[in-house]
């Protein structure tokens, strides 16, 4: 009696177990649909990138759910499956993998830091031939290494810096630049802008780090201020720079405060008030662009969700209605059978996208590269409003 | 020199605060309380939408704050960790982890993943000028209120029976039950008083770091160091360590790459643990924890 | 006796399972998970031996998980060495890294320890993101060459995850026989009365050095298999983030006990996958379920186990003993 009751014990621990397994492969089976169009996307609904990720899938539902009662993509509908990964890599590419292998998506999109756009080209998408699309990403590596499957729907830092240098340099006539960047996670933009500046045959003067979550930055900030430079360019995100520009107007700096697209956010001027007046910054998106287009597209996501659309939310809009043209265009076979063959044909249609007429501005997946945009915006925060001084031609 | 050494203070008000707050929690609780920078992080969300709600009193909304985290300390001390069985230090040391990780996304998902500012006017008066730098009113009511705080803590400690109960309690449980006071009791309260401390800083270094949800890892790490290097347990060791490290920080993150100025936090932790475990003014460490 | 074979049971059960799961299930995406859980059996048992046996609070043990997986990553990547070298140079340098990091716990104890080790898991993080130039910064290292013995690459998720658990067989198999051993002893008796293990001749420092530098060479090669599963390496996964799981997955399989870190890994890694269709509410979850554990199962699974012992009839010394005590 006593011996049973110790092996019953050990059994039923050991069926916790296995029905854990079950549970797994059951839910693995439910996952397989017959006809839907099915778009995985991986993106940050907590964590550093929420804000950004949010955006993106509030954008990712609001037109799938139009695209489904206009009939869905020849006749088929269209179904959206989204993964949050707390902003951490590592949890990208867990998402990443379900997406790919349990859900069997037909195409991916997300993630909202390089890196890990980076490690699930790597682990996931160029190893099992996926189409993927990112809407944020500007890591120039990202296109650069040859991939295959990958289309960027945002701005390299490559593309960002050239205008901005240029008005900095030709416009503003600065002289002596220094900078300070997020290490943890911009330092690919750093770079761009140093070897873009040092194209314009200008050397920084000199160059602090800080780290995404730092409050402080006062320690690299006297040092910088030593060497009293013209401009300071500000590479992280919209609070970091926000803090970096009360800092410096702390300290007595008056250097004109330069960006880049990821600084471009209400924001940072809401987090830096009178400080940030002044700075200048390369943009992809307006949300006060005039064009028909563009204010259709902000009408229709305020109305819907109650605050303005950033660029994430535009590029996410431009990504998905070109998304949707390819799989108009892409012979689907759309059985478990055809789901490689079906991811090709949906990569080929995607390269043959040219010429689209975006809410961000002209898109084009290449034909140099598979980054849709390349030109940018320069503005200004203009009596507390980022205003546009020269415009992307 | 003069700008590091104000720099150094404003910030090292703050650590103070967080400090002081530990270190009562762990003299009466002996608890590690990892999720202090999440009670701070709290304080400054609770002053926003109290500032919706009431617009920018000052008084109102600093009171407000302190109350609402205090009674919110107090609940998680009664409600949560004393049913946490007290010589498993490995779980009790996970249980507050698990809290701030809770109470980070609970507040993401409340009050949204956005940094938010603290409206400029709050802080009335205008900016000074000292020493090359603009000092906004953010930054010296920091320094005020913060001395205020830490002031009315000491009288309530060394000059009330109340306090003097705290004290005992912390001292010996034991003894402090002889003479009819209430472990219990005092438990809560002391982790009533840390709260109010954690939220009332966390308005104040809201115009430095803004407020979001991430804002109190960091703050957690300073405050536990600036605890150790003035004594953990002691008060006043604690107000001395925060001061202190801001200004370490602030005049050793200008001589050394920028990248790697949290090491200094991490060292001085270390050095002190090795050298003095005691810290500055705490006493010397019975074995047991 | 009894319990002896009662283990050897459950163990044998778990590795049959793991032989044949991949067999049944071929989705790549699971194998993935379990592939990561038999990490992190590595890395708990790891802890196990720190706090489990010796009462040895830490929350850095992904400090040492970086230094193996940077190592061997560095040395495969830029050296062009073979598998084998890395993983011995990750064993290496996290074996005299944890001997370092292990002084501190010949004078500190519980919190204070803990703090100490947060700190330098921390530190770990800061200085590979910091340390570009040899380190590749934040962004890390990409595109490491695939690895194996001699000629016998592992290149497949599933060669890697018989690797992995093979490994992870071993490690564990080899913890339970320093368990029992005289070392076991010794680091339990530690744990519970340092005075009196003193007055039998145990000397503290020695073997609470051992049960670091132990624990910090499992962690160093769970680092080197990280970094050959996934041939990349970067800051982002060993934050503290990673060394407060490794803690959770412990206390919830059940500190000091040799099964605890299995069930604790394959509960939570699974669990937290489980959890996915909470979307938004994924960490608050868990947050609130680590909370719960600490309040009502703070002893794990193998706690509870160990309790219903008395059902049949089996009333050990050792029931006493293996609850923890700080120290």
């Amino acid at each position: 009696m006593k011996k049973l009751r110790k092996h019953s014990v050990t059994a039923i621990c050991l069926s916790a177990v296995l029905l854990v397994c079950l549970g797994l492969g059951a839910s693995h089976v439910w996952a397989q649909e017959k006809s839907p169009i099915k778009i995985g996307v991986v993106y940050s609904s907590s964590g550093s990138q929420a804000h950004t990720g949010l955006q993106e899938a509030n954008v990712i539902k609001m037109l799938v759910d139009e695209v489904n009662a206009a009939g869905g993509i020849n006749g088929h509908p269209v179904r959206a499956i989204l993964e949050n990964d707390d902003t951490q890599t590592e949890k990208s590419v867990n998402a990443a993998k379900k997406l790919v292998f349990s859900n069997k998506v037909h195409v991916l999109m997300g993630a909202n830091t390089s890196s890990a756009i980076k490690a699930i080209q790597q682990q996931v998408t160029e190893p099992q031939k996926v189409p993927y699309i990112s809407m944020v990403g500007s890591d120039p590596a990202l296109t650069k290494l040859g991939q295959q499957w990958y289309f960027r729907n945002s701005l390299s830092a490559d593309y960002q810096t050239g205008s901005i240098i240029d008005y900095a340099v030709n416009v503003q006539k600065l002289k002596t630049f220094a900078m300070i960047f997020d290490a943890a996670s911009a330092s690919d933009q750093a770079k761009a802008f140093e070897e873009g500046l040092k194209k314009a045959g200008i050397t920084l003067v000199a160059k602090g780090q800080f780290k995404t979550g730092d409050t402080s930055f006062n320690a690299q900030l006297l040092k910088i201020k030593q060497t009293n430079p013209d401009a300071l360019v500000t590479i992280g995100v919209a609070p970091e720079a926000a803090g970096v520009a009360k800092q410096v107007r702390d300290l007595g700096m008056n250097a004109r405060i330069i960006g880049l697209v990821a600084i471009v956010y209400d924001e940072y001027i809401a987090l830096g008030g009178s400080a940030v007046e002044g700075t200048i910054a390369a943009s992809a998106f307006r949300a006060d662009n005039p064009d028909p287009n563009v204010q259709a597209f902000v009408k229709k996501y305020k109305s819907k969700f109650n605050e303005s659309p950033d660029h994430a939310a535009a590029q996410t809009y431009d990504a998905l209605q070109v998304l949707f043209k390819a799989l108009r265009d892409a012979k689907l076979g759309l059985t478990d059978d055809a789901l490689a063959a079906d991811r090709t044909q949906i990569r080929d249609a995607l390269t043959r996208i040219k010429d689209y007429n975006g809410v961000v501005g002209h898109l084009s997946y290449g034909p140099k590269d598979r980054d849709a945009y390349d030109k940018t915006l320069v503005v200004e925060v203009k009596g507390g409003k980022w205003t546009v001084v020269k415009s992307a031609k | 020199m003069l700008t590091y050494i104000l720099l150094g203070l404003t910030i090292g008000a703050i650590y103070a605060l967080i400090a002081v707050g530990f270190s009562l929690i762990f003299e009466t609780v002996k608890l590690l309380h990892f999720a202090q920078g999440e009670l701070l992080m709290l304080g400054g969300f609770v002053a926003l939408s109290l500032i919706g709600l009431f617009g920018l009193s000052p008084i109102i909304v600093g009171l407000g704050t302190m109350l609402a985290v205090g009674f919110f300390a107090a609940f998680l001390q009664r409600v949560v960790y004393q049913s946490v069985p007290p010589h498993l230090v490995a779980v009790r040391i996970m249980a507050t982890l698990g809290v701030a990780i809770f109470l980070r996304n609970a507040a993401s998902l409340t009050w949204g993943a956005k940094a938010k500012p603290m409206p400029e006017a709050f802080f009335p008066g205008g900016p000074i000028a000292i020493a090359g730098l603009t000092v906004r009113p953010g930054y010296y009511w920091t320094l005020i209120v913060s001395i205020a705080v830490m002031a009315l803590l000491l009288w309530f400690l060394y000059r009330t029976k109340m306090g003097l109960a705290t004290r005992t309690v912390a001292y010996r449980a034991d003894i402090a039950e002889m003479m009819g006071v209430n472990p219990v009791l005092l438990c809560t309260l002391s982790f009533g008083i840390a709260g109010a401390l954690a939220g009332i800083s966390g308005l104040l270094v809201s115009p430095q770091t803004f407020v979001h949800f991430n804002m109190g890892i960091a703050l957690n790490q300073k405050g536990f160091t600036a605890a150790v290097l003035g004594g953990l347990g002691s008060i006043p060791g604690g107000i001395i360590g925060g001061f202190l490290l801001g200004l370490i920080e602030t005049i050793g993150g200008s001589m050394i790459a920028s990248g790697y100025q949290d090491v200094i936090s991490f060292v001085i932790l270390v050095l002190v643990l090795f050298i003095r475990p005691q810290g500055l003014m705490g006493q010397v460490q019975r074995e047991k924890l | 006796m009894v319990k002896k074979s009662r283990n050897g049971f459950v163990f044998l059960g778990v590795l049959i399972l793991v032989a044949l799961v991949p067999l049944i299930w071929d989705n790549y995406y699971f194998l993935s998970v379990l592939s990561t859980t038999g990490l992190y059996i590595i890395l708990v048992t790891g802890l196990n031996v720190l706090l489990g046996y010796t009462g040895l609070v830490s929350l850095g043990q992904a400090g040492f998980y970086a230094i193996g997986a940077y190592a061997s990553g560095l040395l495969v990547a830029k050296a062009g060495a073979p598998f084998v070298l890395g993983l011995l140079l990750a064993m290496l340098l996290s074996g005299v890294i944890g001997l370092i990091i292990g002084l501190s716990s010949v004078r500190l104890r519980g919190g204070y320890l803990a703090m100490v080790t947060l700190g330098f898991g921390t530190v770990v993080q800061i200085i590979m993101i910091n340390w570009d130039d040899l380190t590749g910064g934040a962004e890390g290292i990409w595109g490491i060459p695939a690895v194996g013995f001699g000629q016998l690459k592992i290149t497949t998720l599933l060669a890697w995850y018989y690797t992995i658990f093979s490994i992870a067989g071993l490690i564990v198999l080899l913890t339970y026989s320093l368990e029992k051993s005289r070392i076991g002893r010794a680091w339990m008796a530690l744990r519970e009365d340092v005075a009196a293990a003193q007055m039998m001749g145990i000397n503290p420092v020695h073997y609470r050095l051992l049960a670091f530098v132990v624990s910090a060479v499992y962690s160093g090669i769970a680092g080197a298999l990280f970094t050959h599963l996934n041939g990349s390496v970067f800051p982002d996964a060993f934050g503290l983030q990673t060394s407060i799981m490794i803690l959770m997955m412990l206390i919830l399989g059940g500190s000091g006990h040799i099964l605890g870190p299995i069930m604790g890994a394959a509960i939570v890694n699974v669990g937290f996958e489980i959890l996915r269709p909470f979307g938004n509410y994924q960490s608050l979850v868990f947050g609130f379920l680590i909370v719960l554990m600490a309040i009502f199962m703070p002893q794990g699974f193998m706690g509870l186990w160990r309790r219903l012992a008395p059902l049949w009839g089996e009333h050990s010394l050792k029931q006493a003993s293996t609850d923890q005590t700080p120290g």
